[in-house]
């Protein structure tokens, strides 16, 4: 009886050994020594989906000044040519940061381990969260009356719905989400000063910057973890995030950004 | 006791190995485009005196560049010499040497420094030496932002000449890019439509209603700019019209109905040899062809009202895929010189406006508003500007049709036509 506890006990502490190694390598694998790991990180974007029911009737024109005054609201206009429902509402899609955190998360290689299917949790907003994240993305007036306006055009050929947040299934708690509503914020800021010469806009170029802010909202730190591979280009994401003034994190929120948990795509 | 010890320890170990804070990735978004400060200064003479006589050399420079204004913030003056202090951006001073050439120096916000000058002597007449200008402004503009300009480009178009009865004459027009040293190139005393010129810009095909000839027909001509003739090349029985050259400028795709239904077939100029690029029995006009020639954009009436489709003409009906599912009637679809976009009218509300939709049919997006009648697109060569003609005045005797310059995204440049004239089917070229 014993001997069997005893075999039991280190088969089980073999087990654990064996699989501790397997995620210590799996981690080492994806992390790229020039640039800090990605592994644990996750997507924030709000979007818009726009399916075309009719011609439209705003010009872009038009829209790129809605855009511009509603950027307090944020988001990219994703647009479909046919006609389809008008209240279907686009699932999250797959993208290589969301795919890379399925492969590496905790959550996911227990997952793997276990070989069971786990549910994907469809992130439910309370409207109370709802209403405290529109309150603070909402940094003018004018944001009530532009989003009216888009919904306006619903009537007349655009159909628009509210993209759905690729935030994750996991942000629940109350800090998670209150940093969440903070980070929200930041693109709105340093777009302002997002600014490309014409030898650089359109070539697809993208880096991400990994920006540590202190309690008062100031930058402390930036760290290029992703480069463009064009100095020019990373430099004008650099001087855009130093000219912009951020607002002040809530103090529980603070240590994660001190400690940099927050990247900016440039443009993704 | 102590292999439970070992046990907990490695639990312990491998939640904080994954216990790793967790990042979150925000998109900041597209930039947006940072305007280049330009500053034109001159004309000056050898000697630094300024020629006041020739400010017209200025003007046009300052004109060129306000085109891209999406890219550009221009200001000019004609006594700076030298870079003001604490001008950031390009300085550009305009020179006419001791040998009359016109000799431009920039001085870029760097520090580098060029100097470009050109070849030919300037002859005093502001119409010819206007290219000596658009070639130095295209050299700049290369410089600043390693692209191709339109500033050498030309524009072909129809253009009304004169009425005969209630007839309209019309007759095939080339022009600048910015519509000035316009110029007749043909005297048919009929209705000419639908120009294409081939690529390199040497040869017109078009399309002549002559209500004087013995049997009214739409026979489809080519106009050869070296030696100013023009030749029918399809005089079947109906439509041949609607042509567009192929890349290597020896093929053309046009619109025949000598069968009795519109398709759209390819033909050889030397041989004659005819081709059917499309064969259903819904009509199947207006083709577009992308600058590499493996994509056309047509206009079709499969689904019962004009819709604008997109095929591989490598065969006859291969890849056919409808592009448009919306718009009441779709219009002279044209092709994007990267083939990633086609610009087209559509009617709603009582006229036509411009849209433009992804080759692949994503991204539908109005591009005109509120700004008369809009027909007839066509891309600049540098895929930056859209031509068009805009229907705007209408007086109780006739409406005017006066050809317009937007930028791709629907931002008016300006007229490049007066606007007493009448014209109509621009087509953009190298």
């Amino acid at each position: 009886m014993i001997n069997d506890s005893e075999i039991n006990i280190k088969k089980s502490l073999g087990l654990h050994a064996l699989v501790l190694l397997l995620m210590i390598g799996y981690q080492m694998k994806g992390t790229d020594k020039k640039s800090l790991n990605l592994s644990n990180t996750k997507l924030v974007k709000n979007s818009i989906r726009v399916d075309v029911v009719g011609m439209p009737k705003h010009t872009l024109q038009e829209l790129k000044a809605l855009s511009k005054l509603s950027q307090g609201g944020g988001g990219e206009v994703v647009e479909t040519q046919k006609e389809k429902a008008p209240t279907k509402v686009q699932p999250p899609s797959e993208n290589d940061f969301l795919k890379a955190k399925k492969k590496t998360s905790f959550q996911d290689l227990i997952k793997n381990l276990s070989q069971k299917k786990v549910k994907v949790n469809k992130q439910k907003k309370s409207p109370k969260k709802t209403k405290k994240k529109t309150s603070s993305n909402s940094s003018s007036p004018i944001n009530s009356k532009i989003r009216n306006q888009l919904k306006g055009l619903i009537l007349e050929g655009n159909k628009i719905s509210k993209g759905t947040s690729l935030v994750g299934g996991e942000a629940t708690d109350a800090l998670e989400s209150e940093f969440n509503n903070y980070i929200l914020q930041v693109p709105d800021v340093v777009k302002i000063n997002w600014k490309l010469p014409s030898y650089l806009i359109d070539k697809g170029l993208q880096c991400r910057i990994q920006v540590f802010i202190n309690a008062a909202g100031e930058v402390i730190n930036l760290k290029v973890i992703e480069s463009s591979g064009n100095a020019d280009y990373d430099k004008k994401a650099i001087e855009a995030i130093w000219r912009s003034s951020l607002p002040g994190p809530g103090k529980e929120i603070v240590y994660r950004l001190i400690r940099g948990d927050l990247i900016l795509g440039f443009p993704l | 006791m102590k292999r439970y010890t070992i046990f907990f320890f490695i639990s312990f170990l491998s939640l904080q190995v994954f216990a790793n804070t967790e990042k979150s990735i925000i998109a900041v978004g597209e930039a947006e485009l940072e305007k280049l400060q330009v500053f034109i200064s001159g004309p000056f003479n050898s000697e630094g005196k300024s020629l006041s006589h020739q400010k017209w050399l200025r003007e046009t420079f300052v004109s060129n560049f306000k085109f891209y204004q999406k890219y550009f913030e221009v200001s000019s003056s004609d006594f700076d010499l030298v870079k003001p202090e604490g001008f950031k951006g390009t300085f550009i001073k305009i020179e006419v040497n001791n040998s009359n050439q016109l000799q431009v120096l920039f001085h870029q916000e760097n520090g580098e420094k060029f100097q470009i000058t050109s070849e030919q002597v300037l002859s005093q007449n502001s119409e010819s030496d206007r290219s000596y200008v658009h070639e130095i402004s295209h050299d700049i503009y290369k410089r600043l932002t390693g692209k191709s300009s339109i500033f050498k480009s030309r524009i072909f178009s129809v253009c009304e000449t004169k009425k005969v009865g209630r007839d309209a004459i019309k007759e095939l027009f080339v022009m600048d890019f910015d519509g000035k040293r316009r110029r007749q190139l043909t005297r048919h005393n009929g209705l000419v439509i639908s120009p294409a010129a081939s690529v390199d810009g040497r040869k017109v095909i078009y399309s002549l209603i002559n209500d004087q000839a013995k049997r009214r027909n739409i026979n489809l001509h080519l106009f050869d700019l070296k030696t100013r003739k023009s030749e029918i090349i399809s005089s079947r029985k109906g439509i041949n019209s609607g042509a567009v050259f192929l890349p290597g400028g020896k093929e053309i795709y046009l619109t025949l109905s000598h069968r009795g239904n519109a398709d759209i077939f390819k033909l050889n100029l030397a041989t004659k040899n005819l081709t059917p690029i499309t064969g259903h029995y819904a009509l199947d006009v207006d083709p577009s062809i992308s600058y590499d020639g493996r994509l056309i954009t047509f206009l079709s009436d499969r689904p019962g009202k004009p819709m604008i489709y997109t095929m591989d003409p490598s065969m006859k009906e291969k890849n056919v895929k409808r592009i448009s599912f919306v718009g009441k009637y779709n219009a002279t679809p044209r092709f994007s010189p990267d083939g990633k976009e086609i610009v087209f009218s559509s009617w709603l509300d009582s006229r036509f406006d411009l849209f433009r939709i992804g080759s692949d049919g994503s991204n539908l997006v109005r591009l005109t508003k509120d700004f008369g009648s809009n027909e007839d697109p066509t891309y600049s060569v540098d895929g930056e500007f859209i031509a068009f003609s805009s229907q705007r005045v209408i007086t109780s005797r006739k409406a005017v049709q006066v050809l317009y310059i937007m930028d791709r995204d629907g931002k008016i440049i300006g007229n490049i036509t007066p606007n007493d004239e009448n014209c109509i089917s621009p087509r953009w070229t190298n």
